[in-house]
């Protein structure tokens, strides 16, 4: 279980350009949770993603991994527990490495690097199986630099790394955000089958309200640094579009 | 044709440096300008230890160690103390001036009873072949230990530190550790290159690193250019690149030479040729773009 209690985040404090991005903002993740956020832009949706990976300095509050707080500064080690897919398909892979290069290093993730070689059959085999479950045909071309591959390939190599190495929580920030909508299917339905198989809670921030309505088992609305609206399994089976852009009107 | 030899067994052993820089340059895209202290550094440390008699082995080793702990400085004060790349390379550089003079007491020291590795053959006929001999195996087996480390599940997170910084945060790795490793490891290439240099030309001089990055950085844009013409890209052929591009770059500042440039002119060909490897691709490409 994730547990966020009175996170407050604040931007450029004490200068003029002071921005209040996350206000005593509470939040409880179950096990088996797929948590769906939507909001408009500066809602601090990806502020609360980034200060759960670490990747933002923690400033007030807590965030705990099943009961154990995570308050490093270094957002490396913070990496080890979580797994994350970013809104640019660029930022989640090594362009100059392989595809099977990038696997291994995801693989590795919360274990130390040493001086050996671990891209032997057995990993080869592994990752041939993780590459199926995509069906691309990217376990045809594991050798291909990764920067050869196309943004939809990327972002789908992305997840596949993010489901290599157990972790406490995967946090998918507009994973589809870049790709065009065929691409967008395809990643967000392997994203489906990866959190399945990984039995991880996972967080997906999304702006498009087609796949908030479909994906995920609870649906939280942000604006202006916190929850506004929380609906639950039942009461999301009975949301529509429409009834989700009457909450925000045009600002989504 | 001595001559020529000559330049061939000088750019095997500065080698070393060119796969140092492809680490650094290639592989971490951090231009480190260390290279000029901890290649003086090597052939400083091994000519003291040679001339005092206490063997090649200890030389050689005291001298890869000496380069490794000059490159973590540089990589300490640019990630710990968050100075840029290029200032903190400089920084070591120039502390390195002093600590160089420091160590050999002068400004030059002759190699007079002995020439370290190089006493191995001696006495051979041709000589000459010996030298090439032993520069080429420890070469190779320095050349093969780059390729392996690249290889390596840690020699892949520095590769991923170089690549994307981000990816190697979120993957769990700390891209400063990567950082100083990586330039500690680029500078024990490059003192090794210094020593080797050293003891095949006999003597250790103050100023013989001055402006060695340049060279390094052309031999390396040279193979680097080789390879994308060849279209090879696995890491272990373009290692073989960069051997190969230090001693086309060697052979062609001989060449220039022997056709009679004024030697004072030898670092401004050398700087109008790194350009020329480092300009030309973008060039062409823009010509190419504008064709159609």
């Amino acid at each position: 279980m994730i547990c966020i209690e009175n996170l407050q985040h604040t931007f450029n404090a004490a200068t003029a350009r002071e921005q209040a991005a996350l206000k005593d903002l509470n939040l409880e993740i179950q096990d088996q949770d797929i948590l769906v956020i939507i909001g408009p832009n500066g809602c601090g949706k990806s502020t609360l993603l980034k200060l759960i990976a670490g990747q933002i300095k923690l400033q007030k509050g807590r965030i705990s991994f099943n009961e154990k707080g995570i308050n490093s500064t270094k957002a490396f080690i913070t990496a080890r527990h979580v797994a994350m897919v970013s809104q640019d398909p660029l930022t989640g892979t090594a362009g100059d490495l392989s595809i099977l290069e990038n696997l291994r290093l995801a693989y590795l993730r919360d274990s130390k690097r040493k001086l050996i070689i671990g891209l032997d059959q057995n990993f080869r085999d592994l990752a041939t199986s993780k590459l199926k479950i995509l069906n691309m045909g990217l376990e045809h071309r594991m050798d291909t630099p990764v920067e050869s591959l196309s943004g939809g390939q990327r972002q789908a190599l992305t997840l596949v790394m993010a489901s290599m190495c157990s972790a406490d929580i995967l946090l998918m920030d507009e994973p589809t955000a870049a790709l065009d909508p065929h691409s967008a299917e395809v990643v967000m339905n392997a994203a489906m089958l990866l959190i399945e198989e990984m039995k991880v809670p996972a967080i997906l921030v999304t702006h498009n309200m087609q796949q908030a309505l479909r994906y995920g088992n609870r649906l939280l609305l942000m604006d202006q640094g916190t929850i506004t609206k929380h609906c639950d399994s039942q009461e999301k089976s009975q949301l529509n579009v429409t009834t989700i852009r009457s909450w925000f009107g045009d600002s989504l | 044709m001595s001559f020529f030899f000559t330049a061939l067994l000088l750019g095997l052993a500065l080698s070393f440096m060119g796969l140092g820089i492809y680490l650094t340059l290639k592989v971490f895209r951090i231009p480190d300008i260390t290279t000029d202290g901890s290649y003086t550094l090597g052939a400083v440390v091994s000519a003291v230890i040679v001339t005092n008699g206490q063997g090649t082995i200890p030389a050689l080793i005291i001298s890869v160690l000496a380069g490794f702990i000059a490159g973590a400085a540089t990589g300490f004060i640019h990630t710990r103390m968050k100075v840029n790349a290029l200032l903190a390379g400089i920084l070591v550089m120039t502390a390195l001036y002093s600590i160089n003079l420091m160590i050999m007491g002068r400004s030059n020291l002759p190699l007079i009873n002995s020439r370290g590795l190089f006493d191995l053959v001696s006495g051979w006929e041709h000589k000459e072949w010996g030298q090439l001999l032993l520069l080429a195996s420890v070469l190779v087996i320095s050349y093969l230990k780059m390729g392996w480390l690249l290889k390596t599940d840690l020699g892949l997170a520095m590769r991923a530190t170089g690549s994307n910084e981000m990816m190697a945060t979120t993957q769990g790795i700390s891209v400063n550790n990567m950082k100083v490793l990586g330039l500690a490891i680029a500078n024990a290439f490059t003192a090794l290159s210094g020593s080797m240099v050293a003891m095949y030309q006999g003597f250790a001089d103050i100023n013989m690193g001055i402006g060695i990055v340049i060279l390094g950085l052309g031999a390396v844009m040279m193979g680097e250019a080789l390879m994308d013409l060849l279209g090879v890209h696995k890491i272990i052929w373009r290692l073989l690149g960069v051997i190969a591009g230090t001693v086309v770059f060697r052979l062609l500042l001989a060449f220039a030479l022997s056709a009679g440039l004024d030697p004072n002119m030898l670092k401004l060909v050398t700087a109008i040729l790194v350009l020329l490897f480092v300009g030309l691709p973008g060039v062409f490409k823009k010509y190419k773009h504008d064709l159609y």
